[in-house]
């Protein structure tokens, strides 16, 4: 029972993309697990952000992202973040990391 | 607006300035750092000029450039721009039907007339986090006028109510529908540009470009959960000193408000991946002194109710280039209460005004854009009040355009630099309670508008 436990506890982080296009993200939520990364695909043929906020607190700026680029981001944290697009306001998505 | 009499002998020193004019437009143009679509914009986001605008240049707006406005012109790439100054420079030909006596407009030829139609600089883009500004400044070079043009400066924040997304804000600017975000209203309505040398209707209704400049204002807005739109603004005439300082003349004679104006603005809204569909409403109620003479000490009580909807399909939206096609419609009904006209001039006692605006395009790759529009306005019959033969306000018409713009788009060769090159034909059915002569008003509008940062 107790090696059942550790198996579980240790289970590898994966990684979970999304895509971008027609500047949106392709999915509205997510969830992920501590540790797991997202991610993040621009397949639209302009320039795009990924700002990364707990709440109302900034926790990432990934900076600029080119057509073509992907960004990534390792959520270590448990909680609700909201994905925003600095260039696009109404690009954003929720991801429960638990 | 009455124009100046004609000023003899005034012709060589017109093409003298037109020339210098020119000149400054070219070197803007080759000089400075070149611009997209409202160009500092487009430079602080770092999106091309398709990404906000139908055809790659001009006011009409895709989903993302109304986004862009209602969160208040902030949005950017986080990089150092420098201050959000541009230009642009507006030359054309324009052809009519019939000659007109006198000349198109003083130092203008009867027919035929190049024109360097407007130069225009721009304060355009952030001010702070939340706050964004559009100014223009114009020189209107047909009237030879520097003015304050169009303002709309924003406080944009988001939050959330009943767990749905709320984005509110407020506007200051100067003219009812400068800060509309749909084309179907009459500030950004289609034709985005039109010849100022050609003939055109005497009739339109207050809020159908009556007050602009003329006003200051500020609204309160808000959309919620992207799906409910609505705006309460106030306006208040701009005194005669004002209008003078702001270059918005003539100013004698003209109408003057009286009071405030109360604006409202509602819409719903629906977009999906392909289709962005609104419905809306706005209007205002206004006390008008007719020619700016308060001696009946009455005025003029106009009250504007309009609806107005769009359509836009997004062929591929994958891309921002995509073919696209758009249909922007607005009813205006005008009804009057002309307690000092009558006074004034024996006018009747109630009048009634409603325009119609149907207008669509096709945009094929963000390049070659042709549009259609038919238009309405019919009203009372009132020989002393409107300045008609027959004292009947009502033309109808269609307005035929096909646009040009090479660049604005991500893989432009010329990444800074956008022009647009439209050619377009008003074909009048009625003019000014006419139908005999309506087509003596025709004209042909070839323009080259050009859009530059400094």
């Amino acid at each position: 029972m107790g090696a059942t436990l550790v198996a579980l506890s240790v289970q590898a982080a994966k990684s979970v993309s999304v895509v971008q296009q027609g500047l949106v993200f392709a999915q509205k939520s997510a969830a992920l697990s501590q540790g797991d990364t997202m991610i993040y695909q621009n397949h639209d043929d302009v320039i795009h952000n990924i700002h990364i906020f707990k709440g109302d607190e900034d926790r990432k700026d990934l900076g600029l992202q080119k057509p073509g680029v992907p960004l990534s981001y390792r959520f270590d944290e448990s909680g609700t973040f909201k994905i925003r697009c600095n260039i696009h306001p109404s690009m954003k998505m929720t991801v429960t990391v638990k | 607006m009455d124009s100046p009499p004609p000023e003899h002998g005034r012709r060589p020193t017109r093409q003298a300035a037109e020339g210098w004019l020119l000149t400054f437009a070219l070197f803007s143009a080759l000089a400075t750092k070149p611009a997209l679509a409202v160009p500092s914009f487009a430079i602080q986001t770092g999106q091309p000029c398709a990404a906000c605008h139908v055809g790659a240049f001009g006011p009409q707006l895709k989903p993302y450039g109304r986004d862009f406005k209602l969160h208040g012109y902030v949005a950017n790439d986080g990089q150092d721009h420098g201050p959000p100054l541009a230009a642009t420079a507006m030359t054309s030909f324009t052809h009519t039907n019939a000659p007109q006596v006198g000349g198109a407009a003083p130092g203008f030829r009867p027919n035929d007339n190049f024109a360097v139609d407007e130069l225009s600089l721009y304060y355009a883009g952030k001010v702070t986090a939340n706050t964004g500004a559009f100014v223009e400044l114009n020189y209107d070079a047909v009237e030879r006028q520097a003015r304050l043009g169009k303002v709309d400066i924003r406080h944009a924040k988001e939050g959330q109510v009943f767990e749905k997304d709320l984005l509110w804000g407020f506007t200051a600017n100067n003219s009812p529908t400068v800060q509309d975000a749909w084309n179907s209203t009459p500030a950004w309505g289609f034709p985005y540009n039109a010849s100022a040398l050609a003939p055109t209707p005497v009739a339109a209704a207050l809020i159908d470009g009556k007050l602009s400049q003329r006003v200051a204002g500020t609204s309160a807005y808000m959309l919620w959960n992207d799906l409910l739109y609505a705006e309460a603004a106030v306006y208040q005439g701009l005194s005669p000193s004002t209008l003078r300082i702001t270059g918005i003349v003539p100013v004698e004679g003209t109408d003057l408000i009286k009071g405030m104006i109360p604006y409202w603005r509602f819409g719903l809204i629906k977009d999906l991946e392909q289709h962005h569909f609104q419905v809306g409403t706005y209007g205002l109620i206004a006390n008008v002194i007719p020619g700016g003479n308060p001696s009946t000490g009455f005025a003029d009580r106009f009250t504007d109710i309009a609806f107005d909807a769009n359509y836009q399909f997004i062929v591929n939206p994958k891309t921002t280039v995509s073919d696209m096609l758009s249909v922007h419609a607005t009813w205006i009904h005008e009804v009057g209460r002309m307690d000092a006209s009558q006074a004034l001039t024996g006018s009747l006692p109630n009048h009634s005004l409603d325009t119609m605006r149907v207008d669509m395009s096709y945009s094929f790759a963000a390049t070659v854009t042709p549009s259609v529009q038919y238009f309405r306005t019919s009203g009372t019959r009132d020989p002393n009040y409107w300045d008609t033969l027959n004292g009947i306000p009502n033309s109808e018409g269609m307005i035929y355009e096909i646009a040009y713009v090479p660049w604005g788009k991500p893989d432009s060769p010329y990444p800074g630099f956008n022009a647009r090159l439209a050619l377009q034909y008003v074909d009048y059915l009625r003019f000014d309670g006419s139908r005999v002569d309506a087509r003596r008003n025709n004209s042909i509008y070839l323009s080259l508008w050009t859009g530059v940062k400094f």
